[in-house]
C-alpha cells in the first residue's frame, strides 16, 4: 500500500488569534482537551437531519436523470433547473446558498453514506449513527461519548477544573444528544439562551442512599452542579463572542442555533462539539406539491439547511474562526429510490454526508449512485461508505485522535476518507492515485458471479448485499496481496433479484451491483 | 389538629417524626402480593404512580383504604371525562378577563362543541379562525383540567399512557384532537386488543401515519411498520436479513397490504368526521405472513379484514410482552434486569392474556406486587413535566376554580409549562413517543439537563410565591398561586415547625428528609430563631387571619420555605 504522506502540522497554534474581546490567554492556553492531538482546538458542529433525508432530492444525479424520472418522476425537478456543480451531478434548486459554500471550496461531499444491513427503523437507525454500533449490537454509549470516557473516565466529578473549564459538548436545543452519552453521564449540556443559561439553588444535600432513589437523587444533583459550574463560562463566552455575518436568515431556527454556535466559539469558548438538529425530513407524503416538485416541505427543508450553512460559513470566515470550524450534516437513512403514489418517499437507505468548513477537501468523495428504471419498489440507495469512516476521519484528521483509539472507539476497520485537507491539518495528496478496481461478470448472473480485482493494498473486505442494503455474507476479510485477483462468489442459492458486492481497503471502496436471475 | 398537644411539645421532648419506619423493603421479584407495612410511604408511592402529583388528602385516602382496596379504587373510579366545553366568553366578563370573547353563533360559553361539524364555517374568515383556536385551546385544556378534577383514579394517568403509546402528532382540527382523545379513553382501563383495533381506522391515526393513502396499486406501509415495531410486537433483535425476531420485512409488506382501503374523507361542512372502508381500494389478494407469525395467511375479510389482523398480531406472545414492559416503565422503573424479565414481565403477561388482553388485572397485580413497593421501585422515578406540574400545583395546596372559564384557562396555561419543559401533548416529537419512555440509558433522566432543570426551578418557585416565567417564547408573571395557610392546615401539626417540615417532606418527597436537611429548611422558614418563635407567630397569625401584617410576614415564610423545598433535587423525584 502507497501510504499517504500525512504533513502534520508544527503547531497547532502557531498564529494566535484574539477573539472578541477575551484576553489572549483566555484562548487557546487552557489543556482541555490536551489528549485530542497536541493542543488541537478544532471544533465539530454535527446537524442532524432527523427522519431521514433524500439523498436523491438533495444532490441529483444528472447522468441518471431518464432513470430517475421513471422512477420518481411525481417529486422529481426538471432538469434545467438543477444546480451543477459538475458534469454530473448538482443540487436541489431551492439549495443556492450552498452552492455558493461549495463555489468558494468550503464544501465535501460524500457520497451514498450509510451503515451496513439497513434496518429502516428511524429509531433503531437514528441509535445506530448516535452510538456508531454495529448493526446488530446494541450499545448504550455515544461514539464520542466512548472518546471522551477513554480520556476524561471520571466525568462529570471533578469538572469543570482549571484544566477543563469548559463543557466537553453542547446541544443547541432542549433534549440533549446520544452522541456525547458517555458511561456513567452524558458529556454534553444543553443549552437554548447563551447568554443566560440559568443556575439552580442547591440547597442542603443529604446523603444518598444506595437504592435506585439515591442513584436519580445523585444524577439530578449533578445536573443542578453542572449547571452551575458551567453557566458563568457559557454567558461568558456569549457576551464576549459575536456573529459578524449579515446571511442569517429570518425565520430559520437551524440558523438561529448555528448562529449561537457561531457566538460561543468566537467567545473563546473551547468546547469541541456541537450538535444542532432540524428535523421534518420524515416525507412518507407531500415532499412534493402535487404538480411542481420545485415547491413543498423538502424544498423548503432544504433551503432552511444550506441557507443556515452559508451563513455559518460566512460568519465563521469574518470572525476569523473559520480554520477550526468543520460541520457535518446526517441523516439516519436515505429514502427509497422510487417514490411512492402520496407524492411522498419511504424509507430507504444511503444518502451523502456534507462536511462544511474552510478546511475541508472540496471534493465529491465517491460515484453517483447508479439508477436502474428497473428498480424494486424496497430498494434505497446502496451503501458506498460506512459511516464509521466518516467518524473514524474525523477523529484521525480533524481532532488528530491517535489511530489506537480510534479504532478503540469505534471498533472495526475503517476506511480513511479524504474529507480533510489543509489547515494545520494533514493533506490528501496521493489518496486518488492508486483506485481501486473491479470487475464483475456475467451480470446477470445465475449460477456464479465473479469479480477481478486489481488491489493496491493486500488487506481487502468483501461484502454481498441484497437491495435492501441487508449484508448477506462476507466475502472475505484478509490479507489476500497486492495485484491482480480472481474470486468467485457462488449465486445459485440466492433469490432472483439485484445484489451489490462491495469492496473496500484501507483507502478505497467499490461497490457494483448485478442481478440474479 | 389539636393545639395544645403541640403547644406541649414545646418544652418537651424532640418531636422526630418515626423516620425509621418510613423505608421501603429490598426488592423482590414476582408478582407476590404487597403484606408490608402501610403508610403514608407506600401509599404516597401508589398515589404518585397512579395519579398526577397527589395531595395529602388524596394519600390520605389511599391510606385508610389499604393496598389491595386502594387499587380497586383507583380503577373503580376511573370514568370517561365529559366532553370539551366552549370555554371562551360569549360576551365580555369583566370578573375574569384572562379568557376571550368568541362570539359564536351556535355553541354557547359551558356547551360543548363535539357534536359540530368538523369545520366552522361562518361566513366570516376571522371568526372561523377564532372558533377554531379556542376549541383546539379548549382540548389541550380539558385533558389538563380532568387530570386537576379526577381525584382517585388512575384514568389520566393510563390515557397518557396510551397517548404516548398510539402516538398521533399531527391534527388539524380540534374535533379530531377530541376523537382521538376519547378513543383513548374509552378504552384506558379496558381492552388494550379493542384500543389497538379501533386506533388503527381511528381518522386522525389513518391521516398521521399515512394509512388514508395506502391502497391497492400504491401501498404505504408505514402504519403497518409502526403497528408491528410499536403498537404491538416491538422489535427485536436482529435474526437474519430483514428479520427482527418479533416480525419481517415481508410482514410489514404484506400487513400494508391488508391495511388497504381506509380512507378518510375531505373535510367539509357537511362530513362527519369518519373513516370509511373503500372496496375498490383494498387489496384483495392472499396476505401471506412469515413464521414470526406461524406462516398464517390474511384471506380477503373486506372491512373486516384489519381486526382478523390484529387477532392474528395478538395470539403472538410478544405482543402482551411489550405492552407490560411499556407499563413496566411508566409506572415502575426504566431497568428492567433479566429477572425482572421473567419474573415480572412474563407472568404480567401472561396474566393480560389470560384475560384477554384486558389491562386492569395485570396492571393491579403490580400495584398490588410485594416488587412494586420495594426500594428498587420507590422514588426512583424522575417526574415527567405533567408528574412536575401538578405536583407542584394541586400537590402543595393550589385550588383548580370551579368556574369554566377560569379553570380552562389555568389548565391550558398548565398545560403549555408542560410543552415548555418538552412533554407538550399531542406533539410528540415523534411516533415513538416520549423519549423518557425508551431512550436508552437514559431513560427519565431525559426530563432533566442543564437547559431544562432550572426552568423547573424558576417556575416552581414563581408558582408558589409570584414571578416571571418563562412562557409561549416570551415571560410572563404570574400571582402567586398556592394558598399556603390552607396548605398547612392540612397537617397534623402545623406549629410545631419540625413537624411542620417533616410532614411536608414526607407528602410531596419520597423518603424523609435527613436532620441537616430539615435545619437548613427550618433556617428558612425561622432564621437565627428558637423554634417556639414560629410557634408563637403561628398562633397569632391564626388568631388575626384578617390581619395583612401577620398574613404577609408569617405567609412570606412559609412561601419561602415551600419555595426552597420545590427547589430540592428530591423534589423532581418520585
Amino acid at each position: 500500500m502507497k501510504r499517504r504522506s500525512f504533513i502534520q502540522s508544527s503547531s497547532a497554534l502557531s498564529l494566535p488569534f484574539l477573539v472578541g474581546n477575551m484576553p489572549f490567554t483566555a484562548v487557546g492556553k487552557n489543556k482541555l482537551f490536551n489528549l485530542i492531538g497536541e493542543e488541537n482546538d478544532k471544533v465539530l458542529v454535527l446537524v442532524q437531519l432527523q427522519g431521514g433525508n433524500d439523498g436523491l432530492t438533495t444532490l441529483i444525479p444528472i447522468d441518471q436523470y431518464d432513470q430517475l424520472a421513471q422512477v420518481r418522476s411525481n417529486v422529481l425537478v426538471p432538469e434545467s433547473s438543477i444546480l451543477k456543480i459538475s458534469d454530473t451531478i448538482g443540487f436541489h434548486p431551492s439549495m443556492q446558498s450552498m452552492q455558493e459554500v461549495w463555489d468558494a471550496g468550503q464544501l465535501n461531499i460524500i457520497q451514498s453514506v450509510a451503515y451496513p444491513n439497513q434496518n429502516r427503523s428511524h429509531f433503531r437507525s437514528t441509535d445506530i449513527w448516535h452510538t456508531a454500533s454495529e448493526p446488530d449490537e446494541f450499545l448504550t454509549t455515544g461514539w464520542m461519548g466512548r472518546y471522551f470516557d477513554l480520556n476524561y473516565n471520571s466525568y462529570p466529578e471533578g469538572y469543570p477544573n482549571s484544566d477543563c473549564p469548559d463543557p466537553f459538548a453542547l446541544t443547541i436545543g432542549t433534549i440533549v444528544s446520544e452522541t456525547c452519552q458517555g458511561t456513567f453521564s452524558n458529556f454534553s449540556l444543553t443549552l437554548t439562551d447563551p447568554y443566560n443559561p440559568g443556575t439552580v439553588n442547591i440547597g442542603e444535600q443529604g446523603e444518598a442512599p444506595n437504592n435506585c432513589f439515591g442513584r436519580e437523587l445523585t444524577y439530578v444533583r449533578e445536573i443542578a452542579r453542572q449547571t452551575n459550574a458551567y453557566s458563568e463560562v457559557i454567558s461568558g463566552a456569549a457576551n464576549s463572542g459575536n456573529n459578524l455575518s449579515n446571511k442569517y436568515p429570518q425565520q430559520n431556527n437551524l440558523a438561529e442555533k448555528l448562529k449561537i454556535v457561531a457566538r460561543l466559539i468566537s467567545g473563546g469558548l473551547q468546547t469541541k462539539i456541537y450538535v444542532v438538529q432540524i428535523g421534518g425530513f420524515d416525507l412518507h407524503s407531500e415532499q412534493v406539491v402535487n404538480g411542481d416538485p420545485t415547491q413543498g416541505n423538502q424544498t423548503q427543508l432544504l433551503n432552511q439547511l444550506s441557507d443556515a450553512i452559508c451563513a455559518f460559513q460566512d460568519d465563521c470566515t469574518k470572525l476569523g474562526i473559520a480554520e477550526r470550524v468543520v460541520g457535518m450534516t446526517y441523516s439516519e437513512f436515505g429514502r427509497r429510490i422510487r417514490s411512492n403514489e402520496s407524492f411522498g418517499t419511504d424509507h430507504g437507505t444511503a444518502a451523502p454526508v456534507l462536511v462544511f468548513g474552510s478546511c475541508v477537501n472540496p471534493e465529491i468523495v465517491g460515484d453517483n449512485p447508479e439508477i436502474d428504471n428497473q428498480v424494486g419498489v424496497q430498494e434505497g440507495v446502496p451503501m458506498q461508505y460506512d459511516f464509521r469512516s466518516v467518524y473514524a476521519t474525523i477523529m484521525m484528521d480533524w481532532f488528530e485522535i491517535p489511530e489506537e483509539q480510534v479504532r478503540e472507539v469505534l471498533f472495526e476497520d475503517f476506511q480513511r476518507l479524504p474529507i480533510i485537507a489543509g489547515c494545520n491539518s494533514v493533506s490528501n495528496e496521493n489518496v486518488e492515485d492508486s483506485p481501486l478496481q473491479l470487475d464483475l461478470f456475467p451480470n446477470p448472473a445465475h449460477g456464479f458471479v465473479k469479480l477481478q480485482l486489481e488491489l493496491n493494498s493486500s488487506n481487502v473486505r468483501i461484502d454481498l448485499f441484497d437491495a435492501r442494503g441487508s449484508l448477506i455474507k462476507n466475502i472475505s476479510n484478509k490479507s489476500i496481496g497486492k495485484g491482480s485477483h480472481e474470486i468467485t462468489i457462488a449465486t445459485q442459492h440466492l433469490p432472483a433479484g439485484s445484489y451489490f458486492v462491495r469492496v473496500t481497503d484501507a483507502d478505497n471502496q467499490v461497490t457494483r451491483k448485478f442481478v440474479k436471475m | 389538629m389539636d393545639r395544645r398537644s403541640s403547644i406541649g411539645k414545646l418544652f418537651g421532648k424532640s418531636s422526630d417524626t418515626k423516620q425509621t419506619e418510613l423505608t421501603a423493603p429490598p426488592p423482590q421479584a414476582g408478582l407476590d402480593p404487597y403484606t408490608g407495612p402501610w403508610t403514608e410511604l407506600q401509599a404516597g408511592h401508589l398515589m404518585k404512580r397512579c395519579t398526577f402529583g397527589p395531595d395529602q388528602s388524596l394519600i390520605e385516602q389511599a391510606i385508610g383504604l389499604g393496598v389491595d382496596a386502594a387499587v380497586d379504587a383507583l380503577f373503580d373510579n376511573a370514568k370517561v371525562f365529559d366532553p370539551p366545553v366552549k370555554y371562551t366568553y360569549d360576551e365580555s366578563n369583566e370578573e375574569f378577563d384572562n379568557v376571550p370573547v368568541v362570539n359564536e353563533p351556535v355553541v354557547s360559553y359551558g356547551e360543548t362543541w363535539v357534536n359540530e361539524p368538523p369545520i366552522v364555517d361562518y361566513g366570516d374568515q376571522e371568526l372561523n379562525q377564532r372558533v377554531l383556536n379556542s376549541r383546539f385551546q379548549s382540548v389541550y385544556a380539558w385533558t389538563y383540567k380532568n387530570i386537576y378534577e379526577e381525584g382517585f383514579s388512575i384514568m389520566s394517568k393510563l390515557w397518557m399512557f396510551w397517548h404516548n403509546h398510539f402516538v398521533v402528532a399531527d391534527f388539524r382540527l380540534p374535533l379530531e384532537q377530541y376523537q382521538y382523545a376519547n378513543v383513548l379513553l374509552s378504552h384506558a382501563t379496558g381492552n388494550f386488543k379493542q384500543l389497538t383495533k379501533d386506533i388503527t381506522i381511528n381518522p386522525s391515526m389513518l391521516r398521521y401515519l399515512n394509512g388514508n393513502e395506502n391502497n391497492r396499486i400504491a401501498p404505504n406501509e408505514n402504519y403497518a411498520r409502526e403497528l408491528l415495531e410499536l403498537f404491538t410486537v416491538g422489535k427485536g433483535e436482529l435474526a437474519g436479513p430483514g428479520d427482527y425476531t418479533t416480525f419481517t420485512e415481508d410482514d410489514v409488506i404484506q400487513i400494508a397490504r391488508v391495511l388497504t382501503g381506509w380512507i378518510i374523507d375531505i373535510f367539509s361542512i357537511d362530513t362527519v368526521l369518519q373513516s370509511r372502508f373503500i372496496l375498490a381500494r383494498h387489496d384483495i389478494g392472499q396476505k401471506q405472513l412469515s413464521h414470526r407469525f406461524n406462516n398464517e395467511v390474511i384471506s380477503n375479510g373486506g372491512e373486516e379484514e384489519y381486526s382478523n389482523l390484529i387477532d392474528t398480531i395478538f395470539n403472538q406472545d410478544a405482543v402482551s410482552e411489550n405492552i407490560c414492559r411499556k407499563l413496566y416503565r411508566y409506572f415502575l422503573n426504566y431497568e428492567i434486569t433479566d429477572t425482572i424479565e421473567e419474573e415480572v414481565i412474563k407472568p404480567m403477561a401472561s396474566i393480560l392474556r389470560d384475560n384477554d388482553y384486558e389491562i386492569r388485572p395485570a396492571l393491579s397485580a403490580l400495584l398490588k406486587s410485594e416488587h412494586f413497593y420495594s426500594s428498587e421501585a420507590v422514588g426512583c422515578m424522575i417526574k415527567n413535566p405533567t408528574d412536575f406540574i401538578v405536583s407542584m400545583t394541586r400537590g402543595i395546596g393550589f385550588e383548580m376554580p370551579t368556574d369554566i372559564a377560569p379553570s380552562y384557562f389555568f389548565s391550558l396555561v398548565f398545560n403549555i409549562f408542560s410543552a415548555e419543559m418538552e412533554m407538550f401533548t399531542y406533539n410528540h416529537p415523534d411516533v415513538a413517543g416520549w423519549k423518557a419512555y425508551y431512550q436508552e440509558p437514559q431513560y427519565y433522566r431525559t426530563w432533566i439537563n442543564t437547559y431544562l432543570l432550572p426552568r423547573r426551578n424558576q417556575s416552581a418557585s414563581s408558582f408558589v410565591s409570584g414571578g416571571p416565567v418563562a412562557f409561549n417564547g416570551g415571560t410572563a408573571q404570574v400571582p402567586p398561586l398556592i394558598p399556603v395557610f390552607d396548605y398547612i392546615a392540612n397537617f397534623e401539626d402545623p406549629y410545631d415547625p419540625n413537624v411542620l417540615i417533616d410532614s411536608i417532606a414526607n407528602q410531596i418527597f419520597s423518603y424523609p428528609i435527613t436532620t441537616s436537611q430539615r435545619d437548613y429548611l427550618k433556617e428558612i422558614l425561622i432564621p437565627g430563631l428558637p423554634d417556639y418563635e414560629w410557634t408563637v407567630e403561628y398562633s397569632e397569625y391564626l388568631a388575626n387571619p384578617d390581619n395583612i401584617q401577620l398574613q404577609n410576614a408569617v405567609g412570606n415564610r412559609l412561601q419561602d420555605l415551600l419555595v426552597a423545598m420545590v427547589e430540592m433535587p428530591e423534589f423532581q423525584l418520585m
